[in-house]
């Protein structure tokens, strides 16, 4: 449930951007970051290792307007794929609002997606969130790896492995590109704030 | 930002949405173009491999793939002693895994792409070939000199740890794979004098002498222009601590805001 300030008449929304490793998580919020308007810019928090993978989590706010008389305050984070940092991933979904699950469309990555998802589904239930209950965005990553040659998964194939008892809105995307992030961003505010709506009714 | 009190709809949100980044509509991933497969297509799904973990098999296949490479390339001499250049790095990082350089891994990388470059874009002139080459062979060479500087400091223990042997094992992985063998791939065409305007540059010496020679010219000229100051290793262990250091407090930071964060959402919860 998303974190009510009564003080600053502020409603903070969290969207947690998982999925496995090197899956272009960090990529997203760093395109979202680069197209903000820079009126709105805040900074965005990011703490890396050497070799460039999220080493605790990125962060980034910003504010959209009022709802129901609050301040709309989204919070962006991604998790760092890595499978031995299990602990930061379930740190970070604690409060978690909505998600974006972003998958590797690359062929030799499935497993590691669908790994990936049941990982997630098993945090949130240290929760009590079911992830099915959840806000939740599908975005298949990498697209882009098609003009080089580079086998990739097709929509379908991704859609069942991942999507198939979900039935989450999906794109497909390249992040480093920019192809369908704010798309996937954008449905996932809004899946994420109406949902928030009903629930605070 | 306009101050509503009232109810947001989800097309008032769709709105804002747009104000904020834009209307962009989700798009097909249909790819426009069909283009011929490239040449370095194999290596680019083993770098992508070695970019998701630097495993033994992936290193065996990398360093096999650019070997292989380098034979078919063997009448481009700058596409040759890019190759070369991957070759030795992969062979230095082979046989330090864990411990390789940080270094080591984004000249990797980067040469990479700029192999990439000078293989699949014709819009690259030979002038520009070469340039992007000595540029990666300066690289080099700092990554060679970053090995055996590491162990400078006596007093700084944990840089110190088990430097020595690190040391003798990083350089004689550099240096007995690649010193003297970029020579070979110079090119003897003769077209090469006009293409360097860098100091230190002398018509007909091997590529490798020469980017050194640029990189020592630079240290020089960098260190008379700054008398007394810290000499560079010192100054690259110094770096190391300071970042490291950095790193600590930052990391440190970010568990008490979520420590706070967390309490603030508990307490929000039993709210």
């Amino acid at each position: 449930m998303a974190f009510i300030d009564f003080k600053k008449k502020e409603l903070q929304v969290k969207i947690v951007y998982y999925g496995p490793s090197r899956g272009g998580k960090t990529t997203n919020l760093d395109y979202v970051y680069n197209q903000m308007d820079n009126r709105l810019k805040t900074d965005m928090v990011s703490i890396k290792t050497h070799g460039d993978r999220t080493l605790f989590f990125d962060f980034l706010p910003f504010d959209i307007g009022k709802v129901m008389g609050y301040d709309l305050k989204i919070m962006l984070y991604t998790v760092p794929g890595q499978v031995k940092y299990n602990a930061t991933r379930k740190l970070v979904l604690r409060g978690v609002d909505g998600l974006v699950f972003v998958a590797d469309a690359m062929e030799i990555r499935r497993d590691y997606n669908i790994e990936s998802l049941s990982n997630l589904e098993e945090n949130l239930k240290e929760y009590n969130i079911d992830l099915y209950n959840l806000p939740v965005i599908m975005q298949y990553n990498k697209i882009d790896l098609n003009d080089q040659g580079i086998p990739l998964l097709s929509y379908e194939t991704l859609d069942s492995d991942l999507n198939s008892k979900l039935q989450a809105p999906s794109f497909t995307a390249s992040a480093l590109r920019g192809d369908n992030v704010i798309p996937t961003l954008k449905k996932a505010i809004s899946n994420t704030v109406m949902h928030l709506k009903q629930e605070l009714k | 930002m306009a101050q509503e009190e009232k109810d947001i709809t989800p097309e008032e949100l769709e709105k804002r949405l747009d104000e904020i980044f834009g209307v962009q509509q989700p798009s097909s991933d249909a790819s426009e173009d069909q283009q011929s497969p490239s040449p370095l297509q194999d290596l680019d799904s083993i770098m992508l491999s070695l970019d998701w973990e630097l495993s033994e098999e992936n290193i065996a296949n990398f360093l096999s793939e650019v070997e292989s490479l380098r034979n078919s390339f063997a009448e481009d001499k700058v596409a040759s002693s890019f190759f070369k250049l991957l070759y030795s790095l992969g062979k230095y990082i082979h046989k330090r895994k864990g411990k390789t350089h940080p270094y080591a891994i984004k000249l990797l990388q980067s040469s990479y792409s700029d192999l990439r470059r000078i293989v699949e874009s014709s819009e690259v002139s030979e002038k520009e070939r070469k340039q992007l080459l000595y540029k990666n062979i300066e690289k080099y060479n700092e990554l060679k000199e970053k090995i055996s500087s590491k162990p400078v400091s006596s007093s700084r223990d944990a840089v110190k740890e088990d430097s020595d042997s690190e040391q003798s094992a990083s350089k004689a992985a550099l240096s007995g794979e690649t010193s003297g063998q970029f020579q070979m791939e110079e090119s003897k065409t003769g077209d090469e004098k006009d293409t360097r305007s860098e100091p230190g540059f002398e018509e007909g010496r091997g590529v490798s002498n020469e980017a050194s020679n640029v990189a020592e010219n630079l240290e020089e000229t960098l260190t008379d222009q700054e008398p007394g100051s810290v000499p560079a290793q010192d100054v690259t262990n110094q770096d190391i601590l300071t970042e490291l250091q950095d790193l600590k407090a930052l990391i440190r930071e970010e568990l008490r805001i979520l420590r706070s964060e967390i309490r603030a959402q508990e307490r929000g919860h039993q709210d």
